[in-house]
């Protein structure tokens, strides 16, 4: 018995809910308050962009393909069913489709009249209109929970990620100063009639939440129920009601604070307009919510939640935050909101809002660059900056420069220019270099096993955290011709890393080895043991119906620009072809991974030295993707490299074409 | 009536019947019948057995004719192949149970059998047999190849040999030794002996016996050589050959006098040792009598004018009369003097200047120089005598470009720079055109004071670059940076906020940078200046 006491004690103790989601871990957070329940496949793929979609509780019925896309397209989407927790429009007393869920629920109203809130004149009483109150100190404290855990989030356990109840007020005496909540006739004392009302509410809250123990459950007003619930929405912030842009942070704070954990707070913008363009008030809502943990959501009204508005600023990925927001005049934190410039550091940028009537410069510690976007190109030009001047009432967002290719490798120093797949310009050129490395250095960083790989002229080393745990020498302590290595999951995407070492002189052997330089497959000579040029090498999996990945390899200098595809065991596949014309003697450097982003692994390709630097992107079987590009001047052929990297960490990867010859500019 | 009948059935043969038979007619008297007939019989008999001596003479005492003969080419190399041809030829009688076998000198492999037999050789055939293989031994050395045969008829053997001698005319393993035709006595020289297999096959245990005289100090050799002088290769493939050098000196020579140098190739010196061709290579030796010595810079720079002095000198005790002297510079160009003579003890001087290497030179570990010497006629004895040659070479330091560069366009904030006002530059420090591997590269300048350093840096080659805060000096050092890699060089972001007071003026983004190496080919500390880096245009006033 006492065992059972003890357990139940450390229940009761816990701290926090175990939700069955996950908040994302990436900023920004973004929600969408999406309430027409008719949702098109391409309206579903947009929302699938959001991170937490609030949707009418009747949706599922309406358009359950939507759910299917949202989820296969974001498998991490979070899924709120909307309902009013104490008011009912009055179309749906109406409805008569009894399969839908909105009779299923609405019609236990029609058919118990006392249900509903009215004065003592019997009226029914809103505070909306074409709509009624519902009287939560009846039934329908009950009822409520029960239908949206029953009908509603246990029909769909998968699609349904939790309950969002709007208007769940802590009282009601303001709606009418003849209010009956006891319906005893006569009319109630504010006080009481509002602490019965909190009580009833208090009572459903429970009731969802024992009813839906790892569901997310929020409300949207400033319902003080946080004990069950895990948050709320702010709706049209920042609002006088609220008492501006202070008092909206403050309780949005207070919230992030006061609910259960983990916290899910929306912070809705209205634009009161049709028209997405208001681009200053949507950064003032997306900075303003950057400043704490909650999901921004900016659209056109109360009476019209349902936009699909993406801006620049939502794309861009900041990782997680680093500190908590400061003023950054006075360096005051979130316990003492003050109208000023308020800043918040992210792994991979900085958030800075202007809440003040005027406009701010700021003058940052470091270069920060622009977002490079495509609506408010005035201000989101992509230029790297070391001040900016925010105006009264915006923000806006700024992107660390990025310093390191992951994932493929990099010659350490080189100038690094990031490219999509078509050559355009993704964001600022960097000179892609760790200092604890020599320049001229082959380096693969590989995060996911906080690992760095460096191949030097016979050497290739493994640093697991910074400390070293192997070396070895691929081709024997006596070659110094250089080492190019690949790091990857050779074997497939569940087995351990491989590093596959070519030459980048001498004779073109490749070899595998452990990611602790274990000699794994004496390798082959691709092009023969009579070419001396060195070879290239690149891993990923370009043929996805062979086992494992494959080793893509490029003739090294002097050699044509012959590309091979090898499979994991280093045997042809039978993939070969000239990426450029045959009589070129430059070799070809290979990169490979999703470049274009469509779910397949590419070639890339770019002559050596002597030839001009043209990218090229290939399938796996040797077909061209797209037009090639000149990545630098055509008149520059000091040679680059390439890589294939999600360097802004946002998801996917860009190409990244490497040189040295920046210094003969 | 039978009888008459017997008698001229048979009387040709039996002629004592028919001599009988036509003087005396057996007419009563067949007693001589009896007589005749026992008489012809005793006749026939003898008769009978004349004819079988006669041919039991023919057939056993008289011996067939059998004519064996061995032929060998008219040249043979040692080395080559060499086919011996031998020719049975049967007279009037078949013979039988022929068996013919050939003895070959030991150097002779053969490829082919050299025991035949034959069951029957009928009369009038001939028959022939080549004995191919390849044959080695010593060099115009006569060497005997025999047959052995034997045969039988009608129940007698016969046996004989016949045999053949050739010489061995050369070798295919050839042997030639170059030397100089004229050295001084002391002078250091080096002479090589040539060694080629022509052969089609491999040769192992192959030797080259040197004859060196006592006099010739050996210095060095590029292969082991045994007291005995001899030079021990292990194989000389096909077609393939060899050179040994050898480097040494003749010492305790007194005047003018004539040494011979022997080498010889000894083919499968091991085992069976043929010496092949053998060559005899004079030289004289002469005591030096004339002396050069050179002088000039031993480092230059590219572009630099290069001064240098010859001066040669008579050390004999007589006169040396029409010296000519020549100098051939780097590159080709040749420079004569004579002099008609030159008293003993006497000694002249000449200079010269180069300016061969200009500054448009770009070449790893370049250098320049020339080379001299010179010839005399000794006055007295009129033989020439020379001067080793004397080299000098200059070398010359790496060219080498140092310059700081300031890119505005990946820094950020207002260009041109505004008081009071960020604006963030990247510095390139470039390190180019230049020909020699470096080592210890360092490079280093100092901040002014609105210059703030970010940290953001990056390097072609070596470590990091280092900023100390405390002297505001930026720094990058490199232990080696190979030349003819790719552009060398550092570069870093630095932060510039220029003050009210710096408005129209340019301001120093860095101050003097300063670059230090050593040059891996000559040694020298290299030391190169690069002004301080300036905006590019004037600070703005502040809006």
């Amino acid at each position: 018995m006492k065992r059972y006491c003890l357990f139940i004690s450390l229940l009761l103790l816990s701290p926090s809910v175990g939700l069955a989601v996950n908040l994302p871990d990436a900023y920004p957070r973004l929600g969408n308050y999406f309430l027409d329940p008719d949702i098109s496949d391409s309206e579903a793929t947009e929302l699938a962009q959001w991170d937490i979609v609030v949707l009418g509780l009747e949706t599922h019925y309406t358009s359950p393909q939507a759910f299917e896309i949202m989820k296969a397209a974001n498998p991490d989407i979070i899924l709120l069913a909307y309902v009013t927790s104490e008011e009912v429009p009055e179309k749906h007393l109406e409805e008569t489709d009894t399969n839908s869920p909105i009779y299923k629920l609405y019609n236990q109203l029609n058919s118990n009249d006392d249900l509903f809130l009215k004065n003592t004149s019997g009226d029914y009483l809103n505070f909306y209109p074409d709509t009624r109150l519902i009287n939560v100190t009846t039934e329908w404290k009950k009822l409520l929970p029960k239908f949206m855990t029953k009908q509603i989030i246990q029909a769909d356990p998968k699609d349904w990620d939790g309950i969002f109840y709007d208007n769940c007020f802590n009282d009601i005496s303001w709606v009418d100063d003849q209010v009956d909540v006891n319906q005893d006739g006569e009319a109630d004392f504010w006080k009481t009639a509002d602490a019965q009302w909190k009580t009833g509410m208090t009572k459903m809250m429970k009731q969802t939440r024992q009813r839906n123990p790892n569901k997310v459950i929020i409300c949207n007003s400033n319902g003080d129920f946080y004990t069950y619930i895990n948050g709320r929405l702010i709706e049209a912030f920042p609002s006088s009601f609220d008492g501006g842009w202070v008092g909206s942070m403050e309780k949005y704070y207070d919230v992030l604070e006061a609910a259960t954990n983990p916290s899910v707070v929306i912070v809705n913008t209205v634009a009161n307009s049709a028209d997405a363009s208001n681009y200053q008030l949507m950064r003032y809502n997306l900075t303003s919510t950057l400043m704490g943990d909650g999901f921004a959501s900016f659209d056109q009204s109360v009476d019209q939640h349902h936009a699909l508005w993406w801006y620049d600023e939502y794309s861009v990925a900041l990782g997680a935050p680093l500190n908590g927001p400061y003023n950054v005049s006075s360096n005051a934190g979130p316990d003492d909101w003050s109208k000023g410039v308020w800043r918040r550091n992210f792994d991979r940028g900085i958030v800075l809002v202007n809440s003040s009537s005027e406009d701010k410069r700021v003058i940052l510690e470091d270069g920060f660059e622009k977002i490079l976007g495509t609506q408010d190109t005035d201000l989101n030009d992509g230029t790297v900056v070391g001040s900016v001047k925010i105006p009264a009432h915006d923000g806006i967002i700024l992107q660390g420069r990025i310093a390191q290719v992951v994932d493929d490798p990099y010659i350490n120093g080189t100038f690094a220019k990031v490219l999509s797949a078509r050559g355009k310009q993704l964001r600022s050129s960097f000179f892609t270099y760790n200092s604890a490395y020599n320049g001229s250095d082959t380096v693969v960083q590989v995060p996911e096993i906080d690992t760095e790989v460096v191949a030097g002229s016979t050497y290739v080393t493994v640093y697991k955290n910074g400390t070293q745990v192997a070396q070895f020498a691929p081709y024997g302590t006596s070659f110094t011709g250089g080492v190019n290595i690949a790091v990857e999951r050779l074997e497939g995407d569940h087995k351990g890393y491989r590093i596959v070492t070519g030459t980048q002189s001498g004779g073109a052997q490749v070899r595998i080895f452990s990611s602790r330089g274990q000699l794994v497959n004496t390798g082959c000579f691709p092009y023969g043991t009579d070419f001396r040029g060195g070879v290239n090498v690149a891993v990923a999996d370009v043929l996805p119906n062979k086992a494992g990945k494959e080793i893509v390899v490029g003739a090294g200098q002097g050699g044509g620009p012959q590309v091979l595809v090898l499979n994991k065991h280093c045997k042809p596949t039978g993939q070969s072809w000239f990426a450029y014309s045959s009589s070129l003697r430059t070799g070809v450097w290979v990169a490979a991974g999703d470049v274009n982003n469509d779910g397949k692994d590419d070639i890339v390709t770019i002559p050596g030295a002597g030839s001009a630097p043209y990218v090229r992107v290939f399938t796996g079987r040797g077909h061209e993707q797209s037009p090639g590009f000149y990545a630098f001047s055509k008149s520059n052929t000091s040679g680059a490299q390439v890589a294939v990297s999600d360097v802004d960490g946002d998801g996917d990867n860009e190409l990244i074409v490497m040189s040295f010859a920046i210094f003969n500019e | 009536m039978w009888i008459k009948h017997v008698t001229k059935k048979t009387g040709h043969i039996l002629f004592p019947y028919l001599w009988h038979y036509f003087t005396d007619e057996y007419k009563d008297r067949m007693h001589h019948l009896v007589i005749d007939t026992l008489l012809s019989f005793v006749i026939l008999g003898l008769l009978g057995s004349n004819i079988v001596l006669g041919a039991w003479f023919y057939l056993f005492s008289i011996q067939p004719d059998v004519q064996v003969t061995i032929t060998a080419p008219d040249v043979v190399i040692s080395g080559e192949p060499m086919t011996l041809d031998t020719a049975i030829v049967v007279g009037n009688k078949t013979i039988s149970a022929v068996d013919a076998k050939l003895v070959v000198p030991s150097g002779f492999a053969v490829d082919s059998p050299l025991e035949y037999n034959w069951e029957r050789l009928a009369a009038h055939q001939t028959q022939t047999i080549s004995t191919t293989g390849r044959f080695t031994g010593n060099v115009k050395q006569t060497y005997r190849a025999i047959v052995l045969y034997s045969y039988h008829y009608y129940g007698q053997s016969f046996s004989d040999s016949t045999t053949v001698e050739f010489e061995v005319d050369a070798s295919s393993l050839e042997v030639v030794a170059h030397t100089p035709d004229q050295i001084l006595n002391h002078e250091s020289f080096t002479w090589t002996v040539e060694y080629f297999n022509s052969a089609h096959i491999e040769r192992s245990q192959v030797c080259i016996q040197l004859d060196i005289p006592d006099a010739f100090a050996l210095e060095s050799s590029s292969v082991p050589i045994s007291e005995s002088g001899q030079v021990n290769i292990d194989a000389v493939p096909a077609q393939t050959g060899g050179t040994i050098s050898i480097t040494g000196s003749f010492s305790n020579a007194i005047g003018e006098g004539k040494q011979v140098i022997g080498v010889v190739g000894v083919d499968q010196c091991t085992t069976a040792a043929w010496r092949q061709v053998s060559v005899q290579q004079p030289l004289e030796v002469l005591t030096p009598r004339l002396q050069i010595s050179t002088a000039g810079p031993s480092i230059a720079n590219v572009g630099d004018r290069l001064l240098y002095t010859v001066t040669y000198t008579n050390s004999g005790d007589v006169t040396l009369e029409n010296i000519a002297t020549t100098v051939v510079i780097t590159g080709g160009e040749t420079l004569y003097w004579t002099d008609a003579s030159l008293a003993a003890g006497e000694r002249r001087t000449k200079t010269f200047t180069l300016n061969t290497v200009n500054s448009s030179t770009r070449q790893k570990n370049l250098t320049t120089g020339y080379s001299v010497s010179a010839v005399a006629t000794i006055a007295g004895i009129g033989v020439r005598t020379y001067t080793p040659t004397v080299s000098y070479q200059t070398k010359f330091n790496s060219t080498l470009a140092v310059s700081q560069v300031a890119r505005y366009d990946l820094g950020y904030g207002p260009h041109p720079l505004k008081a009071w006002e960020i604006t963030a530059v990247r510095v390139f420090w470039e390190v180019e055109d230049f020909t020699n591997d470096l080592s210890n590269v360092t490079l280093q300048a100092t901040l002014p004071a609105q210059v703030e350093w970010t940290g953001h840096a990056a390097v072609t080659e070596g470590g990091a670059m280092a900023y100390d805060p405390a002297t505001r000096t930026v720094t990058w050092h490199s232990s080696s940076v190979p030349s003819w890699s790719h552009a060398q060089g550092a570069s870093f972001e630095v932060r510039v906020f220029p003050n009210s007071d710096q408005v129209g003026k340019q301001i120093n983004i860095t101050n003097d940078l300063v670059f230090s190496a050593r040059d891996s080919f000559t040694g020298v500390v290299l030391k190169r200046f690069a002004g301080a880096l300036r905006t590019d245009q004037v600070i703005q006033a502040e809006e």
